[in-house]
């Protein structure tokens, strides 16, 4: 082809920007309807709102029920995400460097908590820590949400773990350096960032996980997911557009943070050196 | 025991295949040995066992007389350039240098770091490169700073597993002349692994080829082309023109063969008996198309094809048996027609003697 279609184009690439903008519509357009309601000043969530006020912001400061739930996500989020964290990356690493056979087996079994439907998880871990009487604990929820949050630093850990070449340690070996040394100064170094964002997905995970909380939280464990169900559940309480809009921003906060983390992977390209650039002309 | 690093019957195992099937050489202290043979010939795998990467089933290594099979790779003290280099990417050259003196292994203070880092850049031509990334050097930097990084710690042993393979030709003989020179002026013992015979007769000391997991022989570059021990050398270093024939009489230093219906003479060698099967070696150099000589040996034959190739005139002849001969003579005249029948000639004493170990060619050559 010469001569190509300059109108054919541009239409397909209008039709590409009406697509794209549309399904982002209507992935966002929820977002938004909540944070506007959050600033409404009636006690029903009624859009559009008929006034705007802060009521339902003071309302979260002042009810230490949503204080105390906010807390305890917190703390059961930050437990598991560095449990999640330290198990995921040495699950990853043990199977790229894996010879077995049963590799692909390993592999499949480490993910299965994500795909796990989360209700079958839930009833599994009630199941699991009834007895030992754990249910209503924050133990019991940080377990939980640490096997569920495996699959995820274990999928961010591999794909930056491809990109490292396994010759390299042993080469850092021969050049003095003992096995902890070279995975700490060779590949830690180049999976940082793999590891950072597994993290911060196994924090959000947790902070925002429902299902499991519903079964395990009981009246003594509530983290702000469960608060929040409890909310609609029995006050039908504006307070949860609020909390949403909150969760909206702090995650929003925690992806700007992983990106940020993540090295430039578009670097601007070497300038050529002499012996190159002699070659190539 | 004088030599600097003995291997001693070497094994490796990968299930039933055997990968090194008992390979012994030694090196002396201040050698280039060249490891050279086919892909599969256990060449990359002998490294590895000396480097640490990988543990025989079998066999010794010994630096200095000293046991080293069973040390980890990292207090071995042997430099290693790898296939492909090995760059740590996210480090600068100056830091990918500098890193075996960081380890504990080969810790120093500051001040010797800098000096050792800087002499090392200086004699690998790098000055100038030291904050650069891997990315961002050429394949002839990136080879450099791998074999600075390699030397920087005053390895025992320097490895080198076919460390210019990644080069372009031109770059590959500059380096090849490079590494002589290093070679030359830290006197460092070192193993260079490769595939490339042109390689292996120009940065060599002595060359040591293997051949499905086991030395074929060893020896320096000329020894290996003038008086190959087995048909398999004779074949991987250069061309060799072969034939086999029954010994039918030892006079004088000098024996007859007879090859069919042809009688050849050749250099004696001792050990051998009347009647016993001998093959016998030409080299293509050694072999004239139709320029008698006196006292040689002489064979009839076809001419199939001759090429000008400006230094030298090469043409094969098929004999009567349809064995092709090669010669390649210098100066080259004016090429040969196709289908001509014509003889030809080479001196008694080009004809080597290999012992045979089995039959390579008929023995029905026609007078």
């Amino acid at each position: 082809m010469v001569t190509v279609d300059k109108e054919e184009m541009a239409s397909s690439g209008l039709f590409t920007k009406v697509a794209a903008a549309a399904v982002a519509a209507l992935l966002i357009s929820p977002i938004i309807v909540i944070s506007v309601l959050s600033f409404s000043e009636s006690r029903y969530l009624m859009f559009p709102p008929p006034g705007y006020s802060l009521r339902w912001y003071q309302n979260l400061i002042q009810d230490t029920s949503w204080r105390h739930a906010f807390l305890t996500s917190i703390e059961i989020a930050i437990p598991v995400m560095f449990l999640a964290t330290l198990l995921g990356t040495a699950a990853a690493i043990a199977l790229a460097r894996s010879q077995s056979r049963a590799k692909e087996l390993l592999i499949t079994l480490t993910l299965t908590p994500m795909i796990v439907p989360s209700i079958v998880t839930a009833v599994a871990a009630f199941l699991w820590f009834a007895p030992v009487h754990l249910v209503e604990t924050p133990i019991a929820l940080v377990f939980s949400h640490t096997a569920i949050a495996i699959p995820l630093v274990v999928l961010s850990v591999s794909a930056s773990l491809q990109g490292v070449d396994q010759s390299l340690e042993l080469c850092a070996r021969s050049l003095g350096a003992s096995p902890f040394l070279a995975f700490r100064k060779i590949t830690l170094p180049q999976i940082r960032a793999g590891i950072l964002g597994g993290g911060l997905f196994a924090f959000i995970t947790s902070f925002d996980e429902p299902v499991i909380a519903l079964f395990i939280a009981g009246t003594k464990t509530v983290t702000l997911p469960k608060r929040m169900w409890d909310g609609i559940r029995y006050e039908i309480d504006p307070t949860v557009s609020a909390v949403s809009t909150i969760i909206v921003l702090f995650t929003l906060f925690l992806v700007v943070l992983a990106f940020h983390f993540s090295p430039r992977r578009t670097r601007t390209s070497p300038p050529a050196s002499p012996e190159t650039g002699g070659r190539q002309a | 025991m004088n030599a600097h690093l003995r291997i001693a019957n070497l094994v490796k195992r990968y299930g039933p295949t055997a990968a090194l099937d008992g390979v012994s050489f030694e090196v002396e202290p201040g050698e280039l040995k060249v490891l050279l043979g086919p892909s599969g010939s256990g060449k990359s795998t002998v490294l590895k066992c000396v480097a640490g990467l990988i543990s025989p089933t079998s066999g010794r290594i010994l630096l200095r007389g000293q046991d080293i099979t069973d040390i980890p790779i990292h207090q071995r003290k042997i430099g290693l350039v790898m296939q492909g280099y090995s760059l740590f990417p996210h480090m600068s050259a100056y830091d990918n240098v500098a890193f075996p003196l960081r380890t504990p292994m080969h810790r120093c203070g500051q001040k010797e770091l800098q000096k050792r880092v800087a002499q090392i850049f200086d004699l690998t031509g790098l000055t100038g490169l030291e904050g650069q990334r891997p990315s961002e050097l050429s394949g002839g930097e990136q080879q450099r700073v791998a074999l600075a990084r390699a030397l920087v710690f005053s390895p025992e042993v320097l490895l080198l597993d076919e460390p210019l393979a990644a080069l372009d030709r031109e770059l590959r003989e500059r380096m090849q002349d490079e590494i002589r020179r290093i070679h030359t002026t830290l006197g460092m013992t070192i193993i260079y692994v490769t595939h490339d015979q042109a390689e292996a007769m120009k940065v060599a000391d002595r060359i040591a080829i293997l051949n499905r997991g086991q030395v074929a022989q060893v020896g320096s570059a000329l020894e290996l082309y003038e008086s190959p021990s087995n048909e398999f050398v004779a074949r991987f270093l250069g061309g060799a023109n072969l034939l086999t024939g029954r010994v039918i009489s030892i006079l004088d230093g000098v024996i007859k063969v007879e090859v069919g219906k042809c009688e050849l003479r050749a250099p004696s060698v001792d050990g051998l008996c009347q009647d016993a099967l001998v093959t016998l070696l030409v080299r293509p150099e050694r072999v004239r198309v139709a320029v008698p000589e006196a006292d040689s040996n002489c064979l009839p034959g076809t001419i199939i094809n001759s090429t000008y190739l400006g230094s030298a005139l090469q043409t094969d002849v098929s004999l009567s048996d349809g064995t092709v001969w090669r010669s390649s003579m210098t100066p080259a005249r004016s090429s040969f027609k196709a289908g001509v029948t014509t003889n030809i000639h080479w001196q008694i004493e080009d004809t080597h003697i290999l012992p045979t170990q089995q039959s390579v060619n008929s023995l029905h050559l026609e007078a």
